[in-house]
């Protein structure tokens, strides 16, 4: 088999990543030879070798008890996030990395997930659109080995009993955590956050350079993040001890110990690692375990989902009869999705009327298939990034055209929204500009009949300025939107050839629209 | 994959000019589509030549201050949901207030042509400009995050709110050694009618360097389409054979092969052979490399027999939406990439919360 000369697939071969572990290793050295591609080393392996590893694998799979169906329909009542028929296959917990890029953020995930989760662009490229991904692991206990050489994390489909890797036991593994990673902040978990005062995350893994004295200019900032992020429960950890004598390691752990007392980090573990030579990941999982408190989730609410992105998964040209719906992928807010379910999706399908007034179609549906990662699901709930198959007509679904609609139980969805009152709070000055005085940075009032950039929840929408009457005003939103009385939203207005952000405000009534009926 | 987060130098680009840049503004390669009757090739659209002045003024100004002609679209017989009326409004006495602007008297030539598309032409268009569309701005309107306009006010927002629309006005010749004048760069104002159906799952887009392609990339990058891995071969030998028989030959008439470069975007429906140029962008590091890095297809082996063909993958995998950066406000985004910034942001946002609190007690 052809491997792509710059490996771009991630293969389940360990020897395969372990190789690629290597380029990456000379890679994010000091003294890297861009020219130096990696070309003919890779040792080339028969086929037969091939069929014989992926039947070993196969057996071995089954050996340790698969993947076991879910449950058709579970008490929920009695289900934790904890709860095996939840955890095999889904993740539940989600865990922020917070951290410099160049102090090995990604390769931390990846000792730990063995998912690539982030794909870097050369930083000098315009719209440096750092796609940030979620990656998946499942955290696996022996019954036999002591602590915390007993723990280990393999990838979301992994089966749920592996051997135990720890030479001369013949323990095998019990799943006991199953967390999705996130880079954070990332803007879009920022702005809910700052509008909700919630915290998106459950947990933080905070990333701090062993090799590089300590605090180190960005840490500070990087607490402040998990601070704004209302983050409680953070990990520490100390990477790239390899790089270090022990007594150093240990001079810069006091360090760190110094660095966050009487901060939003006091008293959270430190544990060194060597990301790149997958060295104490057992001790990082360990933490994670015992450290992380299981989030309170209650499953008997109604259940709702944000669209993050949607798609058409069929071939072009294919017969009607073969049609599969609709994909929506999202995170879950509250609840649980299960297949069969009935859905809707609002504000749904818009269109303006002749007189330019704007209409919504709610679209009703049914779900047909979940899937978080690799794993299909038979229900889902909140962690990580689940994808909804639904019965919609898949055009609807193309190209992200359902990207900031809400999903949820027919009939329980938030009221849609076209004008609102608001009373609202303006910054003096924009942001981040050199407040010398001078004139361009102030904010000025607003204007009826101005158009500003509104962000509701996680969706932003343009609204346009009614009336205005001391701190309270009236906005038609140019697009209508799913929100409920008391939300809070930020203002922004074009100013300098970008939207600034110029105050929030908190929505105070609002008129809704009549869905038309399906 | 690799962590490819290291800067290389601008080197292993081949030179760049302002006359490629040029080449690749839409109405240039259009009307080159067009001139050797390869329509069948290109999308329909209608163009406004050297949009005036006064439009790109108000393009580049602070504020969205149109005078709206649909008024009140909402709520005409649902006042009830406030208790003050909109004759209370206070009224303005900022002296430097914006004013508002009146497309027919401000630019009527910008606003007959407009009308005069959605009147005669189509009902359905997609607003561009030289180089970008305005694909971040689609937030803005309320018709499901598409591109789809249907009035000229729907035009105006949509560019308005567009930072890909501001790069075209401000930095197209950014990538260049010399820096060069933007004031007398000429904007042509594009329509493109709208197709139903077209599928994003078949849009690819083309590298060439030096006259020969060095690598595809499908654009949907974060999808992953299970038959276009059947499909592949298919899609590749259509690609070569439009690029080798027809676009080679017609477009590239009076370049050496050094300047054969550019980065081709196309829409490959192999089951009812139709393709399209969707866009044409100039070989350089502000055009997006998708599915690769610049270092990856700048440093390939250059006798490569075949060059590389890279589809989307990870269905679940991606957390962000497209083009989101541009949907919250520049704040929150430089907040999200420099820790310093976002201790400005929420020692300013906890300093607002505050005073609103006060206030309600008060």
């Amino acid at each position: 088999m052809a491997v792509d000369k710059f490996g771009n697939t991630i293969d389940d071969d360990d020897e395969y990543i372990e190789q690629h572990d290597e380029e990456l290793f000379e890679q994010e050295g000091e003294t890297h030879d861009e020219t130096s591609q990696p070309s003919n080393e890779k040792p080339k392996k028969s086929v037969s070798f091939q069929v014989e590893d992926e039947e070993d694998s196969k057996r071995e799979f089954e050996e340790g008890g698969g993947l076991p169906a879910q449950p058709e329909n579970p008490d929920f009542s009695t289900l934790t996030p904890l709860s095996p028929e939840i955890i095999n296959r889904q993740a539940t917990i989600n865990i922020g990395t917070i951290g410099h890029v160049a102090h090995g953020k990604s390769t931390v995930v990846r000792a730990i997930s063995g998912v690539q989760p982030v794909r870097f662009k050369d930083e000098l490229e315009r719209n440096i659109t750092i796609k940030l991904g979620y990656a998946n692991a499942k955290i696996y206990k022996c019954p036999k080995c002591p602590e915390p050489d007993c723990y280990r994390s393999f990838k979301s489909d992994k089966e749920i009993h592996p051997k135990c890797q720890t030479e001369g036991c013949d323990g095998r593994y019990e799943v006991v955590r199953h967390v999705s990673f996130v880079d954070c902040p990332g803007h879009d978990i920022l702005m809910s956050t700052m509008l909700s005062g919630a915290a998106v995350m459950d947990a933080a893994l905070l990333l701090i350079a062993g090799n590089e004295p300590c605090p180190q200019p960005q840490t500070s900032e990087h607490l402040a993040a998990i601070e704004i992020m209302k983050l409680k429960h953070v990990i520490i950890l100390q990477n790239k001890v390899d790089l270090m004598r022990e007594e150093s390691a240990l001079d810069h752990q006091k360090s760190i110990l110094k660095f966050i007392k009487g901060t939003i980090a006091d008293g959270a573990p430190i544990v060194p690692i060597s990301a790149q030579l997958k060295y104490n990941i057992d001790a990082v999982n360990e933490c994670i375990v015992k450290n992380i408190p299981v989030p309170p989730r209650d499953f008997n609410v109604t259940p709702r989902l944000i669209v993050i992105r949607s798609f058409d998964v069929n071939k072009p040209g294919a017969e009607i009869r073969d049609l599969k719906g609709g994909v929506a992928g999202g995170s879950i807010l509250n609840g649980v999705f299960k297949l069969g379910d009935e859905i809707e999706v609002r504000p749904g399908i818009v269109t303006k009327d002749k007189q330019g007034k704007i209409q919504c179609k709610p679209i009703f549906s049914k779900i047909v298939s979940l899937f978080a990662e690799n794993n299909d699901l038979k229900f889902a709930v909140p962690g990580g990034l689940i994808g909804v198959g639904t019965k919609v007509d898949p055009t609807l679904c193309r190209a992200d055209r359902l990207v900031g609609q809400v999903v949820g139980a027919k009939g329980h969805l938030p009221s849609i929204y076209t004008d609102i009152e608001i009373n609202y709070f303006l910054l003096r000055r924009l942001l981040g500009v050199k407040t010398d005085g001078s004139k361009q940075t102030k904010v000025r009032k607003l204007e009826p009949g101005e158009v500003l950039m509104v962000n509701i929840g996680s969706t932003a929408t343009g609204a346009r300025v009614v009336a205005v009457k001391a701190d309270m005003a009236r906005l038609q939103l140019t697009s209508p939107a799913c929100t409920e009385v008391n939300e809070k939203i930020a203002l922004s207005r074009r100013i300098e050839k970008h939207w600034r952000l110029i105050g929030w405000a908190t929505i105070k009534k609002g008129s809704t629209l009549e869905p038309l009926s399906a | 994959m690799t962590t490819d987060f290291h800067a290389f130098s601008d080197d292993k680009f081949p030179a760049l000019t302002k006359n490629h840049i040029d080449s690749c503004k839409y109405t240039n390669w259009y009307e080159k589509l067009q001139n050797k009757s390869l329509e069948k090739y290109t999308i329909k659209s209608h163009i406004l030549k050297n949009l005036p002045q006064t439009f790109i003024l108000f393009l580049l100004e602070d504020g969205i201050k149109l005078k709206t002609n649909t008024e009140n679209t909402f709520y005409d017989d649902n006042q009830d949901f406030s208790d003050w009326s909109s004759s209370d409004n206070d009224t303005s006495t900022d002296e430097d207030s914006i004013k508002f602007i009146d497309p027919k008297n401000e630019f009527p030539e910008v606003e007959d042509f407009i009308n005069d598309c959605f009147n005669t032409k189509s009902q359905k268009l997609t607003p561009r400009l030289n180089w970008s569309a305005p694909k971040d701005a689609v937030w803005i309107l309320p018709y499901n995050n598409t591109m789809l306009t249907y009035t000229s006010e729907d035009v105006y927002l949509m560019l308005k709110s567009s930072n890909y629309i501001m790069h075209d006005l401000l930095y197209p010749y950014d990538d260049l050694k010399e820096k060069c004048e933007t004031e007398k760069v000429n904007y042509d104002l594009i329509l493109r009618e709208w197709i139903e159906n077209f599928n994003p799952s078949l849009e690819f887009r083309v590298f060439v360097m030096h006259g020969k392609i060095i690598g595809i990339s499908q654009r949907d990058i974060r999808t992953e389409y299970i038959y276009l891995h059947e499909i592949k071969d298919e899609i590749r030998s259509t690609v070569d054979n439009f690029f080798e028989e027809i676009f080679i030959k017609n477009y590239f008439e009076e370049c050496s092969i050094e300047e054969q470069n550019l980065v081709l975007d196309l829409y490959v429906d192999i089951k009812t052979q139709n393709l399209k140029v969707i866009d044409i962008n100039p070989f350089t590091r502000s055009t997006e490399p998708l599915l690769f890095t610049w270092n990856e297809l700048l440093t390939q082996e250059p006798h490569k027999k075949m060059y590389e063909f890279r589809l989307g993958e990870n269905n679940t995998k991606m957390s962000s939406r497209d083009h989101s950066e541009n949907q919250v406000p520049l704040e929150i985004f430089d907040a999200s990439l420099d820790p310093e910034k976002l201790r400005e942001l929420t020692y300013e946002w906890n300093r607002l919360l505050n005073k609103q609190l006060k206030e309600d007690d008060a």
